[in-house]
């Protein structure tokens, strides 16, 4: 059981909770379906930023819609945070956007109520307008401001196709920096890009204050006649600033921000006023061909040669510069009659003058001409006519006349024209107008087909020459190296031609001294045998030499031989010298056939 | 009568095998370096087709050149035949291959060729490796290993008569660089001699899947197509690849080979 005062003590907790969570609850509900809109100014200066923040509690769904406003009032944003406090005990949860609008234009007008889709229910703000007050600071306080732009056009009044500059020029007392530049709406006119150098900085004094002036000019060409608006330009540029005090700087929504350089960086709209200036039509009396060119123009030509060759080619350069429409300018109507006549693309250059403080330019036709008649011919004079805005009449500007020399040709010598545009990087386009063959080469000395190759019989034989004189030379080594380490097998190998080179000097020694002559021969024959069988003595009677040839497996037949002829050499040593010089030539050949058959015989 | 009649026949029959006889001036006429001359002539006139009888007619004795083939590219290129112009040009590299007027030639005739084979050589690396293969003649290519050859067996020979010493190491690398550029040289010739680059030289022409009419058409050809001829170059039908690796049989009489 619970005591009574304890019972009433948990009630009134429960009941106070309970009132606690109503009341954050209801003060929930109460949030949810509101868009409040809060603005940051309601009286402003012309470009003068207006910060108007729209706190929506609840899911958005699609775009978030700010009121209609003049033409005149620039709008950026929305940027978009989601944010929750708890406040007295209060949650409150709610989406911010935020937007910046500024006024080209002094004047009042209405910001009204914005709406927004928000949890499926189509909101509105609260219903009460804003009266913004935009002035200018020029006429409330009579002094030039810090930074304030100014734009012109020159000339103010111009015919249709003459060239019109643009200038816009900002006037800084102050460091500005990170400009963004929207330039105006240039309806009516055609605008030709101005390079960096149209771009100038100078300084000037406005009412005893330094300002630089920064220009920056457009080229301009009106396309027809009457009173033509050139918009608005905008800049939105960062002006440096002196510090400002603390409280601003803690301020979370303070718009500004602190400057690396020390001071403070104000992000500011800078507007020009619309200019409007009057187009007058061309006058009568245009003179034949004119289609439009407004300025000042020259023309010019040249031709690569003034000789030519029937059916071959010639360039003909026509060069036309000046100021006015330059992108307007068309081909000089030429009529040559008795030319191919091929054009390339023309090449137009265009830079902005600073002398004469205007875009000047050149354009550059390059025609390939091909005669197609010999003798004699004039290419008669290019002319262009254009209206000149400064005398206010027309003029016609026109070239010399070209006398040409044709010669006869082949005639089938067409040239191949073609307009490959080859850029090479930091240079001047090359066009090539032509392309053919090489020439034909001197044949010095026709000769005979190439018979030299791998397969001729030399080039092999040189080939393979080399390596199989290289084995010779290798086996011829190794047999030398074998022959010198082995005395016996020499004396072997030797015996035969030695004994033989014997016989024939004992043979040529017969006539002189046959006795001589036959010990000669019984030299050659045991000096054989002691060689054959490898005897280190050379000194053999008829027995031994027949045991010995015996054991080393001769015939006996050879045997035989062998041993007769030793003795019989032996017994002739001792015959009379008549009788000895009959027999000594037999005895010869009867050695050389028995040696030969002992070579073959024994091992 | 008689005594009249006969000096005049045989004056007659003089006079007539005189006039077959070819006079002194014509056989001037006729050398080589005179007959170049005046097929130059007939071009630079623009009598094309006198300048190709010129060049042909020395190509037929024989006096073939870089130059001259060159010449008859020309020459066949002025007369519209591209196909008959890029095999002269193609011949004329044979001869001289490392010279730009003939690729430049080669170059702009071939825009006009109708079928585009340029198909990327897997063996480029190689070619620039052996840079040798393309950029010199099978001629040169024969002197270079011989005279490789040449040092390299001299080295070897002096290494081996001073006795077995330590061999110096250009022996071997002349050895190797022999053994490589002999290879090569084979590798060309055979490729100059079985396989050589061939082109078209017909309007246009059926490559089929065997050697006679009623085989399978694969794919057609124009003049002036450069292919490969594969096998046997003598018989009426050719086998042809083109760079991707197709191949085709052809007639022979369609196609006119680098290698004439």
């Amino acid at each position: 059981m619970v005591a009574p005062h304890r019972q009433r003590i948990l009630h009134l907790w429960v009941a106070l909770c309970g009132v606690v969570m109503l009341a954050l609850s209801v003060a929930e509900a109460q949030a949810a379906e509101t868009i409040e809109v809060t603005l940051d100014r309601i009286q402003v200066q012309v470009g003068e930023p207006i910060t108007v923040t729209a706190k929506v509690n609840g899911r958005v769904s699609g775009a978030i819609k700010l009121p209609n406003l003049p033409d005149y009032v620039v709008t950026r944003g929305p940027s978009q945070r989601s944010v929750t406090n708890i406040v007295n005990f209060q949650v409150q949860r709610y989406t911010e956007y935020t937007w910046t609008l500024s006024s080209r234009k002094p004047g009042t007008f209405e910001f009204g109520p914005i709406t927004a889709t928000v949890d499926g229910k189509t909101t509105r703000s609260a219903a009460y307008p804003f009266a913004i007050t935009v002035g200018t600071k020029e006429k409330s306080s009579g002094a030039r401001p810090d930074v304030f732009v100014t734009a012109s056009v020159e000339p103010k009044v111009a015919y249709p196709g003459q060239q019109v500059i643009y200038t816009l020029r900002i006037h800084r007392a102050v460091q500005v920096t990170n400009y963004r530049y929207a330039p105006p709406a240039f309806d009516g006119f055609l605008e030709e890009p101005m390079d960096e150098n149209a771009q100038t900085e100078t300084t000037t004094e406005i009412g005893g204050r330094p300002y630089v002036v920064k220009e920056v000019r457009h080229a301009l060409f009106p396309t027809r006649a009457g009173t033509l608006e050139i918009g608005s330009a905008t800049i939105i540029a960062e002006v440096l600033t002196e510090r400002r005090n603390r409280r601003r700087r803690n301020d979370p929504f303070d718009v500004f921000f602190d400057s690396p350089f020390g001071g403070r960086a104000e992000q500011r709209e800078l507007i020009a006023e619309p200019i409007k200036m009057r187009v007058k039509p061309l006058p009568p009396g245009a003179p034949d061909g004119f289609y439009g060119l407004v300025g000042d123009f020259d023309i010019d030509w040249k031709i690569s040669s003034r000789k030519l060759a029937q059916g071959a080619s010639s360039t003909l350069t026509i060069d036309i510069e000046g100021t006015g429409n330059i992108r307007d300018i068309k081909v000089p109507d030429l009529s040559l009659e008795g030319f191919k006549v091929y054009e390339d693309s023309p090449a137009l250059q265009l830079a902005f003058d600073p002398r004469s403080r205007r875009l000047k330019g050149q354009k550059q036709f390059k025609l390939a001409l091909i005669p197609l008649e010999s003798g004699r011919v004039t290419l008669p004079p290019a002319t262009l006519p254009f209206f000149d805005p400064s005398e206010g009449k027309y003029r016609t500007v026109s070239t010399q006349p070209i006398p040409l020399a044709v010669t006869e040709g082949s005639g089938e010598e067409d040239a191949h024209i073609a307009t490959q545009a080859k850029q090479r990087e930091g240079g001047r386009e090359v066009t090539i107008l032509g392309e053919d063959i090489l020439p034909l080469k001197t044949i010095d000395d026709p000769h005979g087909a190439e018979v030299f190759g791998p397969a001729h019989p030399a080039a092999l034989g040189l080939f393979m020459g080399p390596p199989l004189a290289y084995l010779g030379l290798v086996l011829f080594l190794g047999w030398r190296e074998r022959d010198a380490a082995d005395p016996a097998a020499r004396r072997r190998r030797r015996a035969l031609p030695e004994a033989l080179a014997a016989i024939k000097a004992a043979r040529g020694a017969i006539a002189d001294d046959p006795k001589e002559a036959f010990r000669s021969l019984d030299r050659a024959v045991t000096g054989f045998l002691a060689d054959r069988l490898s005897l280190e003595g050379r000194a053999l009677t008829p027995r031994e030499a027949q045991e010995l040839i015996a054991s080393r497996g001769a015939s006996e037949d050879l045997q035989g031989d062998v041993k007769r002829l030793l003795e019989a050499l032996e017994q002739a040593q001792y015959m009379p010298a008549t009788t000895a010089s009959d027999a000594a030539s037999a005895r010869c050949d009867e050695a050389i056939d028995i040696l030969k058959r002992l070579d073959r015989e024994l091992p | 009568m008689n005594a009249v009649r006969i000096p005049l026949a045989l004056a007659a029959l003089m006079a007539l095998l005189m006039s077959t006889l070819p006079p002194l001036w014509a056989q001037e006429a006729r050398s080589p370096a005179v007959i170049a001359e005046l097929g130059r002539e007939a071009y630079r006139e623009g009598d094309y087709k006198k300048a190709q009888a010129s060049f042909e007619s020395l190509i037929e004795q024989g006096h073939t050149s870089g130059p001259l083939y060159f010449n008859l590219g020309n020459t066949y290129y002025r007369m519209g035949e591209i196909d008959k112009a890029i095999l002269a040009y193609r011949r004329a590299q044979l001869y001289l291959p490392r010279d730009g007027d003939i690729e430049a030639n080669l170059e702009h005739v071939r825009q006009e060729v109708e079928d585009k084979l340029e198909v990327e050589d897997g063996s480029v690396g190689l070619r620039q490796l052996v840079f040798w293969y393309d950029g010199l003649t099978l001629q040169e290519q024969t002197w270079m290993t011989l005279v490789l050859g040449a040092f390299a067996w001299a080295g070897l020979f002096l290494w081996r008569l001073r006795g077995k010493g330590r061999l110096p190491l250009s022996v071997p690398v002349l050895l190797v660089a022999t053994a490589i550029t002999a290879t090569t040289t084979g590798v060309r010739h055979y490729e100059l001699t079985r396989s050589p680059g061939a082109v078209v030289i017909h309007p246009e022409i059926t490559a089929r899947s065997g050697t006679d009419a009623k085989s399978v058409a694969l794919f057609y050809l124009h003049a002036g197509a450069e292919v490969t001829a594969r096998g046997d170059l003598d018989g009426d039908w050719l086998q042809i690849e083109l760079p991707d690796g197709q191949r085709g049989w052809v007639e022979r009489r369609f196609i006119g080979l680098v290698r004439p």
